[in-house]
């Protein structure tokens, strides 16, 4: 679903991402670890076809992203480190104005409201203005935006921040149910407790190069932490 | 999908404040400038209205006054039957150039070029130092009326709105979560520009058919449809120019100051430029220097007397037809027409030049109006109100003409030594002012908007070319 073929970045002397070969399927849940700079909002950016790649290719359900940019889109849903909505619309106006743009089926109010409360937002804030909302706030209305869109692949870059324990963890079990309906995700995170509870593979990345992947199931908690630091080390 | 960036955005947009004022402050300048044109428009017609009304009951007295006039002793320079009273005073038409539907919109240079005059066997110099171009500044921008403010406040009000479609997305994050969607750049940007088109076009457009229901001028017709056409166009314009300095990819401030800088250039800067190149290019004589020339040519006529007269003669041989004249050289009529007439040959030369120098400026502006799409709307609208230079040259023009008519008439009368019946005021010769040709103001409009529509299609084009490369996500 999610594939990157010798996809690399470079900017002027500066390599942001090595080449790099991935390919995500259906139903798996990849997580990006990696030290700030190390070049995981790079490669996602570039599946968001938001920086041109220096070489390789980036491809979302078999589209290339660069050739078919608006096509590509319709097939990927994504969510920022920092979800910024338009303020002086409502969560539940910023949801049915996204999803419209989405191009998907057009829902009822109801199931609009419906995909906030899933994603955890108070219902008392839905027909608030998103100038007054906290980050955390604006992050729950980024997930429903993008569960609204049912994709078939999801790009995430460290969503949780800024979300409470509690909403976090909810949102763990959201990633379980999509990946359960063959959603691939991508995913960044500093987190590696729900990388190795929720992630099927986990890949380290350091100074633009992969420098591990492994599946979740091979390795337990504390043997992630161990290897990921590692890497940091040397 | 754009119906939907329209929809939100719009109201994205109008709940903000700033905006708010933004367009409440554009209404109420809008709300003036119609006002004030629609004040002009009516001084005009009810002045218009009073001299025609005074002069129809002058002259339909005078039949009735030149018959009384033998019984009653009056002194020469009062008896309505004198050719010098009667041309000079008694039965002078004034000559008129009627407004047009549209011209409350525009008043353009109509309050400071004459619309009506009053004939006269005087000199016609008086009124050809009228159009001199004394106030550049004053000429290029004119009255506060409608024209005024969406010529030069209307794209200050559009780039308020737009000067940031883009910049600001990107500064508060909304672009990468707009644009993971499938949606286009351009189509996005394309919703922005119509959303903020749709607030103030329906200001300007609503404010453009008040003023003309306001003034008795019909809606649908050609003029208006021309109107809407180059105000359209002049807006694209400026929509078209904030669209491109987005895509340069720099910030909100940048990019404001940026705009700022080419609005004051080419709604200020370059008229002013035009008007002081032509004005050095091809000065005229000013206001004061006529008026000495003409003294200095009349003081010569008079001093030279009654040698005039025979030299007058002899110009005019059909006025005394058999070589004999009944003219008495010592007449004062006689004699004051004919230093009237010198007096007008000594200032032809000044006035020649007058004209060709004042007719090299309005080359060489018609030339350059090409650099400034405001010069460019600016006249069109002129045009389509009636109050452009252009028409005020053909009024002009036959103003001369019937003037010299008017003279003509009246030496002959003077020269017969003729006094006027009852029966000649019938006879007097009538100025009925000619408009210019329709075609020819159509073709005039066609060539600004088409001056304003060229670079605006050059802009978009550019815009287009750089909108692929345009980064999303801010370093
Ligand atoms: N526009 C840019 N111009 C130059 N260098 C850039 C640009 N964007 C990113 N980089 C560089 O690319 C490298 C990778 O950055 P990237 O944002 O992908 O890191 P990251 O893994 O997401 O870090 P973090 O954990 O802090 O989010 C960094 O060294 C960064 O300085
Ligand atoms: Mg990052």
């Amino acid at each position: 679903m999610l594939e990157a073929i010798a996809l690399s970045k470079t900017y002027g002397a500066h390599t942001a991402l090595h080449p790099l070969d991935l390919k995500i399927e259906p139903g798996e849940v990849y997580c990006l670890l990696g030290a700030n700079g190390a070049g995981k909002t790079t490669t996602i950016n570039l599946f968001l076809n938001f920086v041109e790649p220096t070489a390789g290719q980036a491809k979302i359900a078999g589209l290339d992203v660069t050739k078919q940019s608006i096509e590509s889109k319709k097939h990927v849903a994504y969510i920022p480190e920092t979800v910024m909505l338009y303020r002086n619309l409502t969560g539940l106006e910023n949801l049915e104005y996204f999803t419209a743009l989405a191009g998907v089926e057009k829902y009822s109010e109801a199931q609009l409201r419906g995909f906030l409360r899933d994603a955890g937002l108070p219902q008392q804030a839905e027909d608030k203005r998103v100038g007054v909302y906290s980050k955390g706030m604006r992050q729950k209305v980024g997930i429903a935006i993008a569960m609204a869109k049912k994709a078939g692949a999801l790009l995430l870059d460290e969503p949780t921040s800024g979300l409470d324990p509690k909403a976090s963890n909810e949102f763990s079990e959201l990633l379980k149910r999509m990946s359960g309906d063959g959603v691939a995700i991508l995913m960044a995170t500093h987190d590696l407790f729900r990388a190795k509870e929720c992630g099927t593979r986990v890949g380290i990345m350091k100074q633009g190069r992969m420098v591990a992947s492994l599946s979740t199931s091979e390795i337990g908690h504390a043997d992630l932490e161990r290897l990921y630091l590692q890497h940091m080390h040397d | 999908m754009l119906r939907n960036i329209i929809r939100y955005d719009l109201k994205n947009l109008l709940a903000e404040r700033s905006i708010q004022a933004v367009a409440a402050l554009f209404a109420l300048l809008l709300a003036y400038g119609l006002w004030n044109g629609i004040r002009w428009n009516e001084h005009r017609r009810t002045t218009i209205e009073s001299v025609r009304k005074e002069q129809q009951q002058r002259l339909a007295a005078l039949p009735g006054r030149i018959a009384q006039a033998p019984s009653q002793g009056l002194p020469a320079f009062l008896d309505p039957r004198m050719p010098s009273v009667a041309g000079g005073r008694e039965a002078t038409p004034y000559l008129i150039l009627p407004p047009q539907p549209l011209s409350g919109l525009s008043v353009g240079q109509s309050d400071l070029y004459p619309f009506y005059l009053r004939a006269s066997t005087q000199s016609a110099s008086n009124i050809l130092s009228a159009d001199e171009i004394e106030n550049p500044d004053n000429l290029l921008i004119g009255r506060f009326d409608l024209s005024f403010v969406l010529v030069y406040l209307f794209p200050l009000l559009i780039l308020a709105l737009s000067y940031n479609i883009l910049s600001a997305e990107k500064e508060q994050g909304t672009l990468a979560l707009t644009l993971s969607q499938p949606v286009s750049l351009g189509r996005l940007m394309l919703g922005k520009i119509a959303s903020r088109a749709a607030v103030l076009l329906a200001l300007a457009i609503g404010a453009s058919a008040a003023a003309a229901a306001a003034t008795g001028a019909p809606v649908l017709s050609v003029p208006f449809a021309l109107w809407l056409a180059v105000l359209l166009v002049y807006a694209a314009f400026w929509f078209a120019l904030a669209v491109f300095v987005n895509l340069l990819g720099k910030g909100s401030a940048v990019n404001a100051v940026l705009l700022s800088a080419v609005w004051v250039s080419l709604t200020m800067v370059v008229p002013s430029a035009l008007h002081m190149l032509a004005g050095s290019l091809y000065p005229v004589p000013s206001r004061v220097e006529m008026i000495q020339a003409m003294r200095e040519a009349s003081r010569e006529a008079t001093a030279k007397g009654s040698t005039l007269m025979a030299r007058y003669l002899e110009d005019h041989p059909e006025l005394t037809p058999g070589g004999s004249s009944t003219v008495n050289a010592a007449d004062a009529a006689s004699r004051s027409l004919a230093v009237q007439e010198e007096t007008e040959r000594l200032m032809a030369p000044v006035l020649g030049r007058f004209d060709r120098q004042l007719e090299g400026q309005r080359a060489i502006l018609q030339r350059l109006q090409y650099l400034s799409p405001a010069v460019l709307a600016q006249g069109a609208m002129n045009s389509l109100a009636g109050s452009g230079p252009e028409r005020f040259e053909h009024f002009r023009t036959q103003t001369v003409g019937f003037l010299g008519r008017w003279r003509a008439h009246f030496a002959r009368l003077v020269l017969a030594a003729r006094m006027l019946t009852p029966a000649d005021v019938e006879r007097l010769p009538r100025f009925v002012y000619a408009d210019e040709d329709p075609g020819a103001v159509v073709a005039r409009v066609a060539l600004s908007w088409l001056g304003i529509f060229i670079p605006s299609a050059v802009i978009v084009l550019l815009s287009w070319m750089r909108m692929s490369r345009t980064r999303i996500v801010s370093a």
